[in-house]
């Protein structure tokens, strides 16, 4: 039943998650000034249904979901500690680290953030949607972070992946 | 009596004689005499002022240093979790649960074969606060298959134990207590307290001038003191503000700070200070202060858990906790106790059928707690030397902080006891002097570097040297997959494939010639690179060392984790660099995890003393080396474990576990190491004397042994590589490395960075190399 709500709620994931990314606004953008970091939405991002069976674990499912709560009300060192805990049960849950890289963002770690989204993407096989979603977090992160060129980098790698889903 | 009765004539006559001499007394005389008393007088107050203000600023201030106190992890329970009955029993007595059959109480619980009910402890966690739950386990197969609520009858996804304390960081004096609330505090035990110690407390003004009389004809009858007539008040004090001699002016002292006490503060704030305060036993150095801790100190369990009679016991002990020590004077203890029941009964407190059901009761007093000195030794020295970096010494003894760590108590007990069983064996084995062999091992999470377990000693429980942060040992052929990592980080020139040159090798450096030789004292002429490294070749690693160059060798050893400075001498390849155990595992660590690195951690989060979080210690990762190169080398280290130097472990673990791991021998076998890990589990272990001297056991017959029986024991996920998207895979011909077909003899098949395969083909059975040598032949 979790999983099916959780499932139903994956398949809006990849819309809103690409509102987050900064650098695609810039197509619409006129070239004279790319635009700063905007401040971080509100975290908002529903659980991607793991495809490794082992991650359905549903103490991994309710530690993932109480983190993206505590993410919601700007709790990001809660989340950071149950995703941890998820991550003690699954270590190599690809998904799991994805997530700590978007807190480790919010928490503006950007270091950091894009070391875990590297590790998620180390683990996620052939998840081009979950590498796809990890680039975009490192471009977010680099951009953040005043490295332009390689949120660039980023975004293309991205998208490339994008374009193969 | 007669004495008594000549003593009293005696003083009448002075006082006479002094009436008499007063009447003599000149006008004058009498005027100084009341200036000196308006000077005493105006003395005493001002006395009494500082007093007034001593009392108030310590009982306000920060009145007791906290000694800081050390946690395990807690347990994770949830479905699907490994882990077995027994090992989940031992968590329970650890906790210090009672094993009863009908679980209610906090802290209670009762097994049947497979099903364990159990009443859990709540306890404030960095995330909140989690209240007590009574709840259902059941194991099936050595796994956690339901928990349930059974209150609510709801299934749980996830549920924690609260974890064990292992230490406590005591301040020099080595006062220790467990601060208790007076709304924590069983009635029994505070009703219980002021009939026994102080009968009128809520009425008195801090001296109790009845009792005083009370006790002053007790004692006369008894001839010597029996009975004291100081308040709880009075003794709180006397705990609190002053030493323990026995004159008039402490007596005077006593009386004025206790109606200070009592002017300021009203009776729950004393009683509550009393009884953290109460002085109630002795464990070694460390003095144990307030009911809160002695509860633990001579029950281990919390004070809200306590029956009847272990409350009465406590409230007895307070008349003298050396001379009623349960633990060296049973008897009269006993006697004491059971006394105390009956003031309980006599005061209303408690019926008769309470009282007999109590008095009958043994002590039940638990054998000593090894809570002063700790258990885990090696563990705690590292938590130490971590927390150091970031706290004071005085914060650390004073503050009451509470420190949670990353033990894991299940696998420090089976990695102690592997060290403890495999040690004295290798030791007959290898002809070893008994106590001689000395070990380090080290237990970690492969993906977060947690330290779950640590033995710094043969015997673990050993504090002193703590070899496996101390001792630095050249850590021979541990160093290869650095070697090989240089050399396939250059994809295009390297493979798992590539052939490798392991003939005689002589070669000249600053004047000097180098020839390494093989352990097995042979040339093995052309060897595919990943078997080079599973046998642990020494030639044909130091020949492709020195053509990566040892500078990118260094380069890698720092990128895994390793912090000194390398000097580049070409016999660093085979591991002249000298390491501690702890650094090898860093290193180690991040071949693990994929190329990430991740520093080491004992410490997870600091709190203060009401729970609320200080610091925490969060996951860090650094990617160091790309993914799809270290996942060669995951593959090359399962080989070395399958076919390599390290096959030995075949026949130590079940076949499903998967593993991957690297010997290490020294020159003249001083040390013998053994460095691998599973898909949850990294293990180092070392083993070697503390003189250098020889141990004639190398990495496979000494480390290892007492590593397979460690990873036996705490049932790890097997090692699940994952490719990453740019590695392909092809079979080759085992001997020649180049591409050949499935269904041949000694065809094996490797993964390669995609584009890297072979393009040589051989065809089954027809190794190329042994056609051109016969040629020749």
């Amino acid at each position: 039943m979790l999983l099916l709500v959780l499932a139903s709620a994956c398949t809006s994931t990849i819309q809103r998650s690409t509102d987050e990314v900064i650098i695609e606004d810039r197509s619409s953008d006129d070239k004279i000034e790319l635009p700063g970091p905007r401040p971080l939405e509100p975290y908002s991002e529903p659980l991607l249904v793991p495809k490794d069976k082992r991650a359905s674990n549903p103490a991994v499912v309710a530690l993932v979901n109480d983190a993206q709560a505590k993410s919601r009300l700007g709790k990001y060192d809660t989340a950071a500690v149950q995703l941890e805990r998820a991550l003690r049960i699954d270590p190599r849950n690809a998904q799991i680290w994805s997530q700590l890289a978007s807190v480790r963002l919010h928490q503006e770690r950007y270091q950091s953030a894009e070391s875990m989204a590297r590790k998620s993407n180390a683990l996620a096989g052939s998840n081009h949607q979950l590498k796809a979603r990890n680039w975009r977090l490192i471009a977010n992160a680099r951009q953040r972070n005043g490295d332009r060129a390689g949120a660039q980098e980023a975004t293309e790698r991205a998208l490339e992946l994008e374009t193969d889903l | 009596m007669v004495s008594a009765g000549r003593r009293k004539r005696r003083k009448k006559k002075l006082r006479f004689k002094r009436r008499k001499n007063n009447k003599k007394l000149a006008s004058p005389k009498l005027r100084y005499f009341l200036y000196a008393s308006l000077a005493l007088f105006g003395l005493m107050l001002l006395y009494t002022v500082y007093l007034d203000f001593d009392v108030r600023s310590q009982f306000e201030g920060k009145r007791w240093e906290l000694p800081a106190r050390v946690y395990a992890r807690s347990l994770e329970l949830f479905p699907g979790k490994a882990l077995t009955p027994s090992a989940f029993a031992t968590e329970l007595a650890m906790l210090n649960y009672r094993a009863i059959n009908h679980p209610s109480t906090p802290g209670s619980y009762s097994r049947r074969g497979q099903e364990f009910t159990l009443v859990t402890r709540p306890f404030s966690f960095w995330d909140g606060k989690q209240n007590s739950q009574k709840i259902r386990v059941f194991f099936v197969d050595n796994t956690i298959v339901s928990i349930d609520n059974i209150r609510t009858a709801e299934s749980l996804a996830l549920l924690r134990l609260e974890p064990a304390v292992i230490a406590g960081i005591y301040p020099a004096h080595n006062e220790d207590r467990i601060l208790i609330r007076l709304d924590d505090v069983p009635k029994t035990l505070t009703e219980g307290l002021i009939a026994v110690e102080d009968r009128d407390f809520y009425h008195h003004h801090g001296i109790d001038a009845s009792a005083v009389l009370r006790a002053m004809l007790a004692n006369l009858r008894a001839g010597r003191t029996v009975q004291g007539g100081s308040t709880l008040t009075q003794q709180l004090v006397k705990n609190f503000f002053l030493t323990n001699e026995r004159t008039l002016w402490r007596k005077l002292n006593e009386a004025i700070m206790s109606q200070l006490l009592e002017w300021h503060y009203d009776k729950g704030e004393i009683l509550e200070a009393y009884l953290n305060e109460v002085y109630l036993g002795q464990d070694g150095k460390r003095s144990v202060h307030g009911f809160g801790l002695a509860s633990h100190f001579y029950f281990q369990r919390p004070l809200r858990e306590l029956e009847l009679h272990q409350i009465a016991l406590l409230i007895g002990i307070v008349k003298g906790p050396s001379y009623y020590d349960p633990r060296r004077h049973p008897e009269r203890t006993k006697q004491r106790r059971d006394l105390v029941l009956d003031l309980f009964l006599k005061n209303g407190l408690i019926n008769q059928r309470e009282n007999i059901r109590a008095k009958n009761e043994p002590l039940g007093v638990a054998a000593k707690s090894a809570s002063a000195v700790t258990a885990y030794p090696a563990f705690i020295d590292l938590v130490r030397r971590q927390l150091r970096r970031d706290y004071r010494d005085e914060d650390l003894t004073s503050e009451g902080l509470q420190i949670f760590t990353t033990l894991d108590p299940i696998v420090q007990a089976k990695l102690e006891n592997s060290v403890e069983e495999q040690v004295p064996l290798l030791e007959k084995q290898a002809e070893i002097e008994p106590g001689k062999l000395q070990t380090a091992a080290i237990v970690t999470s492969v993906e977060q570097g947690e330290v779950m377990a640590i033995v710094g000693d043969s015997d673990p429980r050993l504090a002193g040297f703590n070899r496996s942060l101390d001792a630095v040992r050249q850590i021979g052929s541990l160093v290869k997959p650095a070697v090989y990592l240089a050399a396939l980080a250059k994809s295009d020139r390297y493979t798992l494939a590539t052939l490798l040159d392991d003939g005689p090798l002589n070669v000249e450096i600053n004047g000097k010639f180098w020839s390494p030789r093989n352990y097995d004292r042979e040339y093995h002429d052309q060897v595919p690179l990943y078997l080079a490294l599973a046998h642990s070749y020494n030639v044909s690693t130091a020949r492709l060392g020195l053509e990566v160059g040892l500078e990118s060798v260094i380069d890698l050893l720092h990128r895994l984790g390793v912090n000194r400075d390398i000097k580049p001498y070409p016999s660093l390849l085979l591991g002249t660099i000298a390491m501690s155990p702890l650094e090898v595992t860093q290193m180690y660590q991040t071949l693990a995890a994929n190329g990430f690195r991740t520093p080491l951690r004992s410490i997870l989060a600091v709190q203060n003393v009401d729970g609320e979080p200080l610091q925490r210690y969060p996951l860090t990762v650094a990617q160091e080396i790309e993914p799809d190169i270290s996942y060669l080398m995951n593959v090359a280290l399962r080989y070395a474990v399958e076919v390599g130097t390290g096959k030995a472990l075949n026949w130590i673990l079940p076949k499903e576990i998967t593993v991957a791991g690297k010997t290490g021998t020294t020159d003249e076998t001083r040390d013998s190491w053994f460095a691998g890990y599973t898909g949850d589990y990294l293990g180092v272990v070392w083993l070697g004397r503390d003189d250098n001297r020889s141990i004639g056991l190398t990495g496979s017959a000494g480390a290892l042994r007492v590593w397979g029986r460690v990873m036996r024991q705490i049932l790890p996920r097997p090692l699940d590589l994952v490719a990453p998207e740019n590695i392909e895979t092809a079979w080759v011909d085992s001997e020649s490395g180049w591409k050949s077909a499935k269904n041949c003899d000694g065809s094996v098949e490797l993964p390669f960075v995609k584009g890297t395969v072979p393009e040589q083909t051989t065809a089954c059975g027809s190794n190329p190399f042994n056609w051109i040598r016969g040629i020749f032949n």
